[in-house]
């Protein structure tokens, strides 16, 4: 849980101190933004799904137990958020099949605790992957984000396929997962423990 | 391939997907929640915009009850609400002009100042409701004038 410092801020929010309610969504907004993202995967929706949670959490924030995850409690208002949304989305006929497909399928089975696992592991690896070399985060960008064969990064960034392959990029994943450790993150069961992995 | 590089691996095309989605963008700068207080203080007016709302729909109201109101009867035709003021047929026309007029000739049911009594007055009157400028009493009035023809 949370260390006696994030304890008394938890606990000055429950008292309704807007300040310490700031801090907390300074904290956590971008991790709550990518459980926003992951479980409407609507990036049109993103802004007025946070906007509409957020405010909510601020006026039910009297109603916050300082001893519960305060992240868990905000993923919650923003799984709620987003099922009125989906709801008035197909009244409206404006989420059309895309929302139908994914979205109140994916996530469900997962606890608001499992997806702010989720967005914590992400935001750290974010942070993780800024720290790269230049070089090193080209291949990322190439290889995963973008999912370029190998051929083609290893013309990209003027190494040998074999050398990508056998040593640059188990390289970087091995720093990468330092990284993490140093941020107390072990991925090994991660994904079982997500409930069986993403959906791509 | 080993497990956490097999994870790794999945993480990454996530965390390429979530940044290519905008799931890493700032968003919106400022607190979303004072950002809706200073929306919501910078019109001041807003329960007039609700009344400008919502005055139109009584009045909609109002007139659809004046069109319908007469054919409201049992098959007798006498009225099913005879207390009912709006569909009291019983109000003598002749009481009418001395009570509706001012001293001008004016009548005081013309609250568009269009020179005839109709439905229109009803939307006028609803307006001067909402400011506080006729009494709600009004309405069963203009009503009870209207059906009179």
């Amino acid at each position: 849980m949370a260390d006696k410092t994030e304890h008394d801020i938890l606990m000055a929010v429950a008292k309704g101190d807007e300040a310490a309610f700031a801090r907390l969504y300074d904290r956590y907004q971008q991790r709550v933004r990518l459980v926003a993202w992951r479980i409407s995967h609507r990036p049109d929706w993103l802004d007025d799904i946070l906007n509409e949670a957020w405010c909510r959490a601020f006026n039910q924030r009297k109603s916050f137990d300082p001893d519960r995850d305060f992240m868990g409690w905000v993923v919650g208002i923003v799984r709620n958020v987003y099922r009125e949304f989906c709801r008035k989305g197909k009244l409206s006929i404006v989420s059309s099949e895309e929302t139908d497909a994914v979205g109140e399928v994916e996530s469900e089975d997962q606890s608001p605790e499992d997806l702010a696992h989720w967005a914590d592991v992400l935001f750290e690896l974010n942070q993780c992957v800024d720290q790269l070399s230049d070089a090193d985060a080209e291949i990322v960008r190439l290889r995963f984000f973008e999912n370029q064969p190998l051929r083609v990064v290893a013309q990209q960034v003027n190494v040998a396929e074999a050398t990508l392959r056998a040593i640059r990029i188990p390289e970087l994943i091995e720093r990468l997962r330092r990284c993490l450790a140093q941020k107390k993150i072990d991925i090994s069961d991660f994904f079982s423990a997500q409930g069986g992995g993403e959906s791509q | 391939m080993d497990l956490q590089t097999n994870n790794m691996e999945h993480l990454l095309a996530t965390l390429g997907e979530a940044r290519q989605n905008g799931a890493f963008d700032s968003g919106a700068s400022g607190y979303p929640w004072q950002a809706r207080t200073a929306a919501t203080q910078s019109s001041p007016k807003s329960w007039q915009a609700r009344l400008w709302k919502v005055g139109p729909l009584a009045a909609a109201a109002a007139v659809a009850v004046l069109f319908v109101g007469p054919e409201w009867g049992s098959e007798d035709g006498s009225p099913i609400g005879s207390g009912n003021a709006i569909v009291d047929n019983s109000v003598r026309p002749e009481t009418h002009t001395s009570e509706s007029s001012d001293s001008t000739g004016k009548s005081k049911y013309d609250y568009n100042d269009d020179g005839v009594v109709n439905g229109l007055d009803a939307q006028a009157l609803t307006e001067m409701i909402g400011r506080g400028e006729a009494p709600a009493s009004d309405v069963a009035e203009l009503t009870r004038q209207l059906l009179r023809g």
